[in-house]
């Protein structure tokens, strides 16, 4: 009974032991860096850090610094000589490159990102379309140091963004025959406002697309719920172009590879459920014979925007569907070199099956 | 008490108050197989086989049944104290077979040096990276000097919780990664030569160390005949666990993204966001603790058994020393580089141990008993 006792007491000693050795963090001694940009200075880089004081509860003020450094990777030792506590960016949620950083190639710093284990791989990347430090430094920003990541976080959720992320930019960065993007900002009437995806071909930013074909980007890789597109449509005896309001409410695309030898051909199938509410005043939601109509013209408009986007991509030798991998994935040697070449003659098809299936109230 | 037989008696007769039901031998089994390795396994493999190494995978676990099948030849052949050391005395005689007991019992000290330091690796890396690491391997030590001093039994207790937890970890990762899958990446199904496949095969064995601890737990099972088909079972659950997350892996990552990934299957669990915890990894890493403890234990027991038979030593003696020795060479090597390189030395002599020696006592044992009769 001793003995057990005994044992007992050693090895809660010993439990009690392991927690009590380690670094510790107190949030007050710290400096959390929360958003990070980057910016292309004279030689080498210009980052940016947003870090929040944490002075008292449930208040956070913001802090600003600005670093110049050679690379990338001796900016956060940079960093750490301009402040008073050590630099910790376990919290790190947003990293923002300026336009001609991320034109010049943004490998280096996403590398770094994702070396850190401390770093978590959900945390998300953009494009700003001027220097990342003139867009961090909008006031509404300052207001909330994870403004650009909950803003991507909820546009992926309830708008036109595809789903993206530290790790599926890496996935698209390494995976044969794809493409990544990353959300594209501006300012407008001093606000931030994501206006689209900005293309990357290897690791330099590319083109930018607005985010009505973001939302064509979003259907054509994932379930694009929520996701919404003006429709245009012309009525029997209008004359003038009308404009409706299409909510996707759940959608799957499916991928058929038809031939695989140069020229290659895709047929590319998207099935849409839709939700139809802002309509012309001429038309009625309750009548068969106009919602069919409406179908249709969403169909088509799909359809055709879907070809006109998939030839932006061709011209801009840009992949951000993955088309590459699908025909790598059909053969057994797959040359990346190869198939770049015979890329902007791969042929495509596409069928979009719209349903709507819900109207709103009425009216 | 110290081990359970008894400090003072030194026969090598078990009595019935220290051995474990025939079912229980897969816990110890699954314990001393997956280890740190199952976190960083699929970077290993897929160096030549690429993305068809799940065939390797299937090849390695159905090699393992067949050695499995071996063991059970090999010690079910002799009458008396059924293991390794004994075997080896009647084989190559007194000096010759306690040379290669002294190998087997260094092999075993050496498996729980890596299991340790690899583990304490990580924490460096994910957790404390400047962190004096003195103590707490002192305090890791200790719980394992607690843990084997129980003998058999209580090491089995040990990796029966190790087994629960490590399952309790896995089905959630299984679950939340899906939306996360790209079942392209798996294709095309074959695009590898055969021998790539057989390399990679041999890089998988390493995953596999550890089923050699049979060799000295099999006397210490009530029955071991009726052990085997549950050896079998563990052999068959291990390389699906394996096979299940490998697959995984691959539609997670992009072949070139698994290549610059250290930690896949870290990475994987980070990917999930649950209420309160931020970052999921940091928890599995702590779950972990309690799997190292137990698979150190396993090892370190089965050396101190080793010596016990072989050179009449106190186990408690051996245990002092084995813990001491890993101790202060994990104290010494400090670099990644060094660890790299002795992880690969252990896994080539693993390597040798699992498919050069055994089969070669297999053949020994069958000429033997063709020749003489029951050894």
């Amino acid at each position: 009974m001793m003995e057990l006792r005994s044992r007992t007491f050693l090895i809660i000693v010993l439990c009690m032991l392991l927690t009590a050795c380690g670094d510790k963090n107190i949030v007050n001694s710290i400096k959390f860096v929360q958003t990070i940009g980057y910016d292309a200075a004279q030689n080498g880089v210009a980052s940016s850090a947003v870090i929040a004081n944490y002075e008292e509860q449930g208040k956070a003020k913001l802090e600003f610094y600005v670093t110049e450094s050679k690379s990338v990777y001796d900016s956060m030792p940079k960093l750490n000589m301009k402040l008073d506590f050590p630099i910790e960016y376990g919290q790190l949620r947003m990293a923002l490159f300026g336009d001609s950083f991320a034109r010049r190639g943004i490998t280096t710093a996403i590398e770094s990102l994702i070396r850190d284990p401390k770093i978590s791989s959900r945390m998300h990347l953009g494009v700003a379309d001027r220097a990342a430090l003139e867009l961090l430094n909008i006031p509404e920003n300052r207001r909330d140091p994870y403004f650009l990541s909950d803003m991507i976080e909820q546009n992926m959720k309830y708008g036109n963004l595809p789903r993206m992320n530290l790790h599926l930019t890496f996935f698209n960065f390494y995976g044969d025959g794809r493409d990544f993007f990353l959300p594209h900002f501006t300012v407008e009437r001093d606000e931030i406002k994501l206006d689209g995806i900005a293309l990357f071909k290897g690791d330099k930013f590319k083109t930018k697309i607005g985010i009505r074909d973001s939302f064509l980007l979003k259907l054509l890789l994932e379930d694009s719920k929520n996701g919404s597109v003006m429709v245009p449509m012309t009525g029997a005896n209008q004359t003038r172009e009308e404009y409706f309001l299409m909510n996707s409410i759940g959608s799957k695309p499916t991928y058929k590879v038809i031939r695989t030898a140069s020229p290659a051909s895709v047929a590319i199938h998207v099935k849409l459920n839709a939700q139809v509410k802002d309509v012309p005043q001429w038309i009625d939601l309750t009548s068969e014979d106009q919602l069919a109509l409406l179908e249709k013209s969403i169909e088509v408009y799909c359809e055709s925007e879907i070809q006109k986007f998939i030839s932006l991509c061709k011209r801009n030798n840009v992949d951000p569907l993955g088309l590459g991998d699908l025909i790598r994935s059909r053969l057994k040697v797959w040359n990346s070199q190869e198939f770049e070449e015979q890329y902007k003659s791969l042929a495509t098809t596409v069928r979009v099956n719209a349903r709507i299936i819900r109207i709103g109230a009425g009216g | 008490m110290l081990f359970g037989e008894g400090d003072k008696s030194l026969s090598n007769e078990i009595s019935d108050k220290y051995t474990i039901s025939p079912h229980l031998i897969v816990f110890p089994l699954y314990v001393s197989m997956v280890g740190v390795g199952i976190l960083t396994y699929e970077r290993r493999v897929i160096e030549h086989a690429g993305y068809n190494a799940w065939i390797s995978v299937m090849i390695t676990g159905i090699s393992m049944h067949f050695l499995i099948w071996m063991l059970y030849k090999i010690l079910s052949s002799i009458d008396d104290s059924r293991d390794i050391v004994t075997i080896n005395h009647k084989l190559f005689g007194k000096f010759f077979g306690n040379l290669i007991n002294f190998a087997i019992v260094l092999y075993f000290v050496f498996g729980a040096f890596i299991k340790f330091k690899v583990y304490m690796e990580m924490i460096q890396v994910w957790f404390f990276p400047s962190m004096n690491f003195l103590p707490v391997s002192i305090v890791i030590l200790l719980l394992v000097y607690y843990a084997v001093s129980g003998g058999i039994r209580s090491v089995t207790g040990i990796a029966v919780w190790a087994t629960i937890i490590s399952c309790v970890s896995i089905i959630p990762q299984v679950l939340l990664t899906f939306p996360f899958l790209y079942p392209m990446n798996l294709l095309p199904l074959l695009n590898h030569s055969a021998s790539d496949i057989l390399l990679s095969s041999k890089d998988m064995a390493f995953e596999y160390l550890g089923v050699e601890t049979l060799l000295f737990l099999y006397p210490f099972v009530r029955t071991p005949e009726k052990s085997q088909k549950w050896a079998h079972l563990i052999m068959i659950l291990v390389t699906l666990l394996y096979l299940m997350i490998l697959i995984l892996a691959f539609m997670f990552f992009t072949e070139e993204q698994l290549r610059h990934t250290i930690w896949p299957t870290l990475n994987m669990i980070g990917i999930f966001e649950v209420p309160l915890l931020q970052r999921l990894e940091y928890l599995a890493i702590s779950l972990w603790f309690i799997k190292i403890i137990a698979g150190i234990s396993i090892f370190i027991w089965a050396a101190c058994r080793g010596m016990k038979i072989a050179f009449h030593l106190r186990p408690r003696i051996s245990l002092i020393v084995f813990l001491t020795a890993i101790t202060a060479l994990s104290h010494f090597i400090i670099d990644h580089r060094t660890v790299e390189r002795v992880s690969e030395i252990y896994s080539n002599v693993g390597l040798y141990f699992l498919y050069a020696y055994i089969p070669f006592v297999f053949l020994c044992v069958m000429i033997r008993r063709k020749l003489t009769g029951p050894i």
